[in-house]
């Protein structure tokens, strides 16, 4: 499916396109006709519960499993007919991966830059991952959250125009998370285009430009992470906690309800709730302790597609 | 960088990897030198024929040649094997795949790894045999002996490449490829010098590398041998096992453990 042109800006040329993709082990479809599209310099984000198909569709697209269906074009190549100047415009993380354990941060980074016609710097590289005191350490030695950076720099190296993370944050503690967030980030800066798949809400809303939402094999939602599944038209919830002897009684366009003493208010047109509520507050003297204005968030979206079969 | 310098620098990688792994490294050097201690203590003092070898000789240059045969096996069949195995099943090589690196590069690679471990261990186990246990230098027929090694190590990781398609599991894989290398010294009279083996057992044997691999590397080492020492026949299968592997191997090979590729 084609995506819309985005608002104000020329229309942004795909790195990848699918159209139907579609993946079956026995009787079931690992991935059942997925359409994806993913332009140049964004960050893509495919998110979805464990067991959705991320990986699977992620490996089509890497050149490492066959498909069963559809049409996939990515930087202009089909990934089932890989070549080698196709493999050097791409740089990927696996979302699980060895690497040689006796083989230090240098000469990894080194033996991979060798690989590529135009390979970055292996020291500034080795730099921008967070691993220059660490340059001299075994693979093996570094700990799991060093390991995922060397594995990043390896990505990197060989100066890539789109990049594959599978669940790049997984097992991080916060304060990794962050750093790989800022680094993720700054591929943005340097122009890459970034397909990231995660099961974070979070680092779907901080880092994507776009998502989409894989439940069961199929893309349930896409858009952009403040409009996906139409939470930015989705009805507000404006709630503050009750004055004393409130009646439950507002002159209002949406339906007030009591709970535990705060009270919530649905309403579709957030503009005018919030007017008529401030207008009922001065009128009855109270100070709307507790206001808030909510819509649903990202993670209200997603569950409720992720429970929906 | 060409293919020549970057299958080099594989080597290098490769060759880091082995000197850094105690347990491959003791694996692929000591257990060929224990070897030689155990045959040419038991059996080195003795004198006697070997059937298709001219004349009569100290046993102690049958168990040399025999276990250099070993030690080369080791290094290019069985390390190499055991190498590819467990990288491709610990995801090291689907790791590998995502790069531009050509396939023959990277294989290349190991292969050189594998001559350079198999032309140390032959020349350690040679000066031993020659310092030690009073084997005769080959003189003109050193020539043929290198030849041979590198014949050798040809053909055994020619024939580690396609028998990384037929294990599956990295578990199983020191296993079966210590299980297959001892019944071919078996079949291939590398622990009984100068027995004579059964027709059928030596029908098998010669299917295989190792017989033709220990019986060139005789001739090489033996000093009633006429001539320069080279044994052309045998040396022949060895280049047919390792270039008809590598092609082979070259061809089937996987980078990872799945099903897919």
């Amino acid at each position: 499916m084609a995506r819309a042109a985005v608002t104000g800006s020329e229309q942004v040329p795909a790195v990848i396109q699918v159209q139907g993709l579609t993946k079956r082990y026995g009787d079931h479809a690992a991935v059942a006709g997925v359409d994806l599209e993913v332009r140049a310099g964004e960050i893509f984000a495919l998110l979805g519960p464990n067991g959705a198909g991320k990986t699977t569709t992620l490996e089509m697209l890497e050149g490492y499993r066959w498909r069963d269906g559809g049409t996939v074009s990515v930087l202009g190549v089909d990934p089932a007919k890989p070549t080698l100047a196709w493999r050097a415009r791409i740089g990927l993380v696996l979302q699980s991966s060895t690497l040689p354990p006796e083989l230090t941060v240098t000469e990894l980074v080194a033996r991979y830059a060798g690989y590529y016609p135009h390979a970055r710097d292996v020291a500034e590289t080795i730099e921008f991952v967070g691993l220059s005191d660490k340059r001299k350490a075994r693979a093996g030695r570094l700990s799991g959250g060093q390991q995922r950076r060397l594995d990043v720099a390896l990505a990197l190296v060989g100066d890539p125009d789109l990049v594959f993370l599978d669940e790049p944050t997984t097992g991080f503690d916060p304060a990794a998370r962050r750093a790989a967030w800022s680094m993720i980030e700054s591929l943005r800066d340097l122009g890459k285009t970034v397909l990231l798949t995660t099961h974070y809400m979070d680092e779907a809303e901080e880092l994507a430009d776009y998502v989409a939402i894989l439940v069961g094999g199929r893309i349930a939602a896409e858009g952009t992470p403040a409009t996906i599944g139409g939470r930015d038209r989705a009805p507000v919830e404006i709630s503050f906690l009750a004055p004393a002897g409130f009646d439950a009684r507002i002159p209002s366009a949406g339906e007030t309800r009591c709970e535990n003493g705060t009270v919530v208010l649905t309403a579709a047109d957030a503009g005018r709730a919030v007017g008529e509520l401030i207008d009922w507050a001065r009128q009855h003297h109270t100070d709307l302790a507790g206001l808030q204005v909510t819509r649903p968030t990202l993670e209200d979206v997603y569950l409720g597609l992720a429970a929906s079969p | 960088m060409n293919v020549a310098a970057l299958s080099l620098r594989e080597a290098g990688y490769a060759r880091k990897s082995l000197l850094r792994d105690p347990q491959s490294l003791f694996f692929t050097i000591a257990l060929p030198l224990l070897y030689l201690f155990i045959f040419d203590t038991v059996f080195g003092s003795q004198v006697g024929t070997v059937p298709g070898q001219p004349g009569r000789m100290k046993i102690s240059i049958v168990m040399t040649a025999s276990v250099i045969v070993i030690g080369v096996v080791s290094s290019a069949f069985q390390n190499l094997t055991v190498t590819l195995i467990q990288d491709r099943e610990q995801g090291i090589l689907k790791r590998l795949r995502s790069t531009p690196v050509p396939t023959p590069v990277f294989l290349a690679g190991h292969l050189v790894n594998a001559t350079i471990t198999s032309v140390i261990l032959a020349v350690g186990v040679g000066v031993l045999g020659i310092t030690v246990y009073g084997v005769p230098f080959p003189g003109e027929r050193i020539g043929a002996a290198v030849v041979t090694v590198l014949m050798g190590t040809l053909a055994c990781a020619g024939a580690a490449i396609p028998f990384t398609r037929v294990v599956r599991k990295g578990s199983a894989a020191s296993p079966v490829t210590v299980a297959v290398t001892l019944s071919l010294f078996f079949l291939s009279g590398n622990f009984f010098p100068g027995v004579a083996m059964p027709r059928l057992m030596g029908v098998v044997a010669d299917i295989f590398p190792v017989r033709h691999f220990f019986s060139a590397m005789l001739t090489a080492f033996n000093p009633n041998t006429a001539g320069s020492g080279f044994d052309f026949g045998e040396l022949g299968v060895l280049a047919l096992w390792g270039v008809a592997g590598a092609a082979l191997g070259t061809a089937v090979f996987r980078w990872t453990p799945s099903e897919d590729r």
